[in-house]
């Protein structure tokens, strides 16, 4: 073989070779469609009652597990903790993130505590400017407690039977003085509730 | 914490179980002519009464109660709706139906066994 046969062969040896690489190379196009890489945003309520709300459902994990904490370290017995929430197939909870109340009292002295407490305007309109004012600045640990400090007296009035009005005006009244361990924040709104002066309603 | 009322044509079995069960929707003009009568409005022109805004949903209504006082004002408002169409009053939050006997109105003349707000405050 001479030096240009040698060459003409190795030429052709080479574009074979080039030409099978090519052929092995990935395909470019993909026939999977491509994942958005973020979910859709959802659109925050200008409510804030509504926005609490929707916040506690996609978080209800996180505030069902603080909640129930939170009653237990307070020293709530454990069969007062939680109800039945009939917005999610009657499951016992400790938080119910469609309610916006703050926080119930089911028979049974049962607490549970709910979207309310995210709600910085929850006692907007029901309660004087300063209360109004701890509650919005007050930390959700301060709110927790005092909605349980709240629960807990008025459950336990309601139990002996004087009825919602006078279990309510109990709480207002004995709550600051509660022997639970709550935050300090907690019984400033607890006192702010109590002492306050009433607003005239129009 | 706070307390609702929740007005309406309501199933009295569902109560216990926070169940808000509408048998039949409320009469609308009732409704609208006993809120212009007892309430206003706010800066979004929502209704309110004592000062508090008032929710109207599918077939009944929500009204403000239980705070840092007694809105008689809603209480009112329950008892005279109740009195028109015999509807049922009730506190959802808390799985009871309230008897218009235990609610005051503006009339002040309460039954005693639910005291007055103040009485147990400084």
């Amino acid at each position: 073989m001479d030096a240009k046969e040698f060459i003409t062969k190795f030429t052709v040896a080479v574009k074979s070779l080039a030409a099978s690489l090519r052929r092995k190379q990935p395909s470019t196009t993909s026939t999977t469609r491509p994942r958005p890489i973020l979910a859709k945003p959802e659109t925050v309520p200008a409510d804030p009652a509504e926005h609490a709300s929707q916040f506690a459902v996609e978080w209800y994990d996180r505030l069902e597990a603080h909640s129930r904490k939170r009653l237990q370290e307070l020293g709530i017995a454990e069969h007062r903790i939680g109800a039945y929430d009939i917005d999610f197939g009657f499951r016992r909870a400790a938080f119910f993130p469609k309610e916006r109340t703050g926080g119930e009292n089911s028979p049974g002295a049962r607490i549970n505590l709910n979207s309310g407490v995210l709600n910085p305007e929850l006692l907007k309109d029901r309660f004087g400017p300063n209360t109004c004012e701890l509650w919005e600045k007050g930390r959700l640990k301060d709110r927790m407690d005092a909605v349980i400090v709240h629960e807990d007296i008025e459950g336990l009035k309601v139990a002996e039977g004087p009825g919602f009005s006078a279990a309510h005006a109990a709480a207002l009244a004995e709550g600051p003085d509660t022997t639970r361990a709550i935050r300090t924040g907690a019984r400033r709104i607890l006192r702010a509730m109590r002492d306050e002066p009433r607003v005239t309603q129009s | 914490m706070i307390h609702d009322l929740t007005i309406g044509h309501l199933d009295p079995a569902g109560v216990a179980q926070r169940r808000t069960t509408v048998l039949k929707p409320l009469n609308a003009e009732i409704v609208n002519r006993l809120l212009k009568e007892l309430g206003s409005t706010d800066a979004d022109g929502n209704a309110t009464l004592g000062g508090a805004k008032v929710r109207l949903e599918d077939g009944f209504v929500v009204v403000p109660w239980l705070g840092g006082w007694t809105n008689r004002v809603s209480e009112e408002f329950a008892l005279r709706l109740q009195r028109e169409t015999g509807c049922l009053i009730a506190d959802m939050g808390h799985r009871c139906v309230i008897e218009p006997a235990l609610l005051a109105g503006l009339s002040e003349q309460a039954n005693n066994t639910h005291a007055p707000q103040a009485a147990g405050r400084r």
